[in-house]
């Protein structure tokens, strides 16, 4: 949920002490997990599916986009058996190293049923995994209950994301691995031991719920303090981009074995309503930027004889109109796209080439065709949990492994 | 932290009348929302009031008064609810006037800034500007409320421009204690809105949902109260409504020529002006402020800003009676003088928001003026999580609740205080260092470490 633009500066010492980086110790291991990592990346906003994942060879195409669309010869075309389907012209990393090693599965027309179109109650059906009910808690929060540890999943940003929210254990959030962390000088180490002191003391009401969090916060800050203490210097260039930053991150964290088998992060500016671009432009700039970091990251994986054990999982809360509006952007619609990649993934395009006829669309829109949680289940089931306790019996696992 | 309060809390009296057939349920234990005073009529009317059998109790309820003592600690939780700033000797003067002329002084029309040139905006300097005047106007109150408006009808000046978006907040400023419907005539012809939620490309052959769909799901009804079919007729009444751009300034303007002129079916009711086409815009806001539901909505945002983080339903409908039928000044008023405000219970429920803990904080230090070189902006902006130009989306703010609080924040805020209690380079603040009102019982920046320092 989080579209703003952070300068990063880093003004306190940290914690470093020239140790050798202790490695975490793999609670989420000892309580049962298989040692597998899923990254959850949301696009906030709507990413627009059509512009995406295009079915360029329909004549709807270009119709229903005088402004926006892209021409076929610069969509990239996959070559997918029986479709006529291609990429984003700037999407070239990722086929490049992704599509083309068979590791990017697309998962196309996702949603859910009785689609919702507001931002945030789609947000929250989708980090819920319930449209019943968005109000519960995180999808993952029975696995993150389950192990009983905070740190067994990690959001980067300033917010939790409600998919990391369990009944008894949430996620870890921060911002970013180098600025986290209390300094040596006299001030903050007084600071620490106050602290210390004060949330000894269990209070009531909301000052509790604050005593709680501070109780969480430093308990990370004293976990996180092994991957800063660590020099990460990745072979791998990552781009200087929201998502480079994170990817970056991730991989940090990764590299130091700490304990989170989920990571989640996010990145908006997705809500085209104007200005959305065809093959250069807003959403343009969002999916290059997108496909370097995955690029980079998967390339960063592989140096660190991970990537056979990580799944990305990226996803939008909803696609976009089928036909562009009169400020050459898109307004919210319902079947989205999904990408799902990672060494073990069998790349393909899974849900089928979206039918832009008129009686084909739904209202105006993709039909959903296939069902997120799904896609959900087959990422539980990469971490050794079941699949059916998180999202619902009814859901079988994608095959994407 | 009981034990480092320096003055005694005193108990809220109690009413004999109420206490037998106190309702149990709820945020709070029920004080006496009315007082008989002696005749038997009106004590009869207070228990059935109590009892929630009168269909007339959200009227009455709403004179619920609260008649418990009011000195400096009472005075203390008010000024920090209102003004999010605040010293003893303030308090104490708030306390001196008794509780009606203190809340009238709080609620007093707000201070206006000096209009500075839209150069002045070139560099963030908008983070300075609102931080100083909070630090310096007599009306603080106003800040504290523009701030919920500005989240509430939110608009990101990375979209729209920091111009526009001072501007937006001039007059959220100058209508804050207004009625609802003042506030929503304002922002519905506000040019950073049209610009935001895109109704200045919205046309008939094209209709732009943006704006339909949050002025009901954010700005009024909230979620659930209407369908999309709603969206779709309300973004064609809308039309038209566009903005026009002169001398560096953006202005309202309707423009007929994209306007659709069909009849609109919105909410059941018809919109059709042929007439004054412009005008459907303003049936449509007057078809949502005719809403019972718009009232409950936004005076359940209100009390969770205001008052606590869960208020019973009770609350929620007296409230938007009051607002209903009043203005946002009634409203706050009312809450003010309510006895629930002064409950244990309600003191210390809220989480200050980044931009209230910083104003708060430099003030409690003596702060008056932060320099416009400072790392204040950035301090708020990526650190503290609060860029007050910029809302993470069209959604606002959290509502003064533990939302605020991830790890990442958090630490943040504790870093923070080394930052705004320095001395000034110049020599000693102008104002007093006083932190009793930033955090009941703080003594020194270092107390401020207590979970109690985030909270209003």
């Amino acid at each position: 949920m989080n579209r703003r633009s952070f300068i990063k500066r880093s003004l306190f010492t940290l914690a470093a002490t020239g140790m050798v980086p202790s490695l975490f110790s793999r609670t989420a291991l000892a309580a049962g997990g298989n040692g597998k990592i899923l990254v959850l990346y949301h696009l906030f906003g709507g990413n627009d599916a059509v512009n995406t994942l295009i079915p360029y060879n329909q004549p709807e195409y270009a119709a229903y986009r005088p402004d926006i669309a892209i021409p076929a010869a610069n969509v990239l075309d996959l070559g997918a058996p029986g479709m006529t389907l291609g990429l984003h012209p700037a999407m070239q990393p990722m086929v490049d190293d992704l599509w083309n090693n068979g590791q990017l599965a697309l998962i196309s027309q996702v949603g859910y049923p009785n689609h919702n179109r507001s931002h945030f109650v789609s947000t929250a059906i989708w980090n819920t995994g319930d449209p019943e009910r968005p109000n519960k808690t995180g999808w993952l929060g029975g696995f993150i209950d389950e192990q009983n540890d905070p740190f067994c999943a990690t959001n980067f940003g300033s917010t939790l994301p409600r998919a990391l929210r369990g009944v008894h254990t949430s996620g870890l959030s921060i911002e970013s691995i180098s600025g986290f962390g209390l300094g040596s000088s006299d001030w903050e180490q007084q600071l620490q031991s106050e602290l210390q002191r004060q949330i000894q003391q269990v209070r009531s009401g909301t000052a509790e719920e604050v005593r709680r969090a501070m109780d969480h916060m430093l308990r990370s800050v004293d976990k996180v303090r092994g991957a800063q203490a660590g020099e990460f210097a990745p072979a791998t260039t990552f781009p200087n981009s929201s998502y480079g930053r994170r990817f970056r991150d991730i991989a940090r964290l990764i590299k130091y074995d700490f304990p989170s088998q989920v990571y989640y992060a996010s990145s908006g500016g997705f809500d085209t309503h104007s200005g959305q671009g065809g093959a250069q432009g807003a959403q343009a700039n969002l999916l290059a930027g997108l496909s370097e970091a995955l690029a980079a990251f998967r390339q960063e994986m592989i140096l660190q004889g991970k990537w056979n054990d990580v799944m990305v999982m990226v996803f939008s809360e909803f696609g976009r109109r089928a036909k562009q509006n009169a400020s050459a952007g898109t307004d919210h619609g319902k079947g989205g796209v999904m990408f799902v990649t990672g060494g073990a993934v069998q790349g393909g395009v899974y849900g089928g080439e979206p039918n832009l006829a008129e009686e084909a669309l739904d209202k105006g829109d993709l039909p959903v065709k296939v069902d997120f949680r799904s896609v959900y289940a087959a990422g539980a089931q990469f971490i050794g949990a079941n699949p059916a306790e998180l999202v619902g019996a009814e859901f079988t696992p994608i095959n994407l492994v | 932290m009981d034990k480092n309060r320096t003055l005694n809390p005193p108990l809220p009296e109690s009413s004999p009348e109420a206490s037998g057939s106190a309702p149990t349920t709820g945020a709070f234990p029920a004080t006496a929302p009315y007082r008989p005073s002696g005749s038997a009529w009106k004590s009869a009317l207070a228990l059935l009031l109590v009892g929630g059998t009168l269909t007339a109790c959200g009227r009455l309820g709403a004179r619920a008064k609260y008649r418990g003592p009011f000195g400096r600690y009472e005075a203390t939780h008010l000024l920090r609810r209102a003004a999010a700033r605040g010293n003893a000797d303030e308090a104490d003067n708030l306390a001196s006037m008794g509780l009606e002329r203190a809340v009238d002084a709080v609620l007093a029309t707000p201070d206006l800034p000096t209009e500075q040139e839209p150069a002045y905006f070139d560099d963030a300097n908008y983070v300075h500007e609102w931080v100083n005047h909070w630090l310096t106007t007599q009306t603080p109150l106003a800040e504290r409320l523009t701030l919920f408006w500005h989240g509430h009808f939110t608009t990101e000046a990375s979209k729209t421009g920091a111009w526009n978006t001072y501007h937006k907040i001039n007059k959220l400023r100058e209508l804050g204690l207004s009625s609802f419907r003042d506030l929503l005539y304002m922002i519905a012809e506000d040019p950073a809105m049209l610009i935001y939620l895109d109704n200045d490309d919205s046309t008939k052959e094209h209709p732009n949902e943006n704006w339909a769909r949050e002025l009901m799901e954010l700005f009024t009804l909230g979620e659930g109260h209407y369908t999309e079919k709603d969206i779709q007729e309300i973004a064609r009444a809308f039309t038209g409504w566009r903005v026009s751009y002169e001398d560096g300034h953006h202005y309202f303007l309707f423009y007929g020529e994209v306007h659709d002129f069909e009849p609109k079916t919105i909410l059941g009711q018809r919109v059709h002006n042929t007439f004054n086409p412009l005008f459907e815009g303003y049936e449509v806001l007057d078809i949502l402020l005719a809403k019972d539901q718009t009232y409950r909505f936004i005076a359940g945002k209100l009390l969770r800003y205001f008052f606590h983080p869960e208020p019973t339903q009770e609350m929620v409908n007296v409230g938007a009676d009051v607002l209903k039928g009043g203005t946002v000044r009634d409203f706050l008023k009312w809450l003010f003088m309510h006895p629930d405000f002064y409950a244990e219970e309600t003191r210390n429920a809220l989480v200050k928001s980044p931009l209230e803990y910083a104003v708060g904080l430099l003030y409690a230090a003596g702060k008056r003026e932060v320099p416009m070189d400072s790392d204040l902006s950035y301090w708020l902006r990526a650190r503290l999580d609060q860029d007050p130009y910029n809302p993470p989306d069209v959604s606002g703010w959290p509502l003064a609740n533990t939302d605020w609080l991830p790890d990442a924040s958090l630490l943040q805020r504790l870093k923070f205080i080394d930052f705004a209690t320095q001395p000034p380079d110049s020599g000693p603040p102008p104002g007093p260092i006083d932190y009793s009102v930033f955090m009941d019982g703080a003594v020194n920046p270092l107390s401020l470490v207590a979970p109690e320092a985030q909270l209003l």
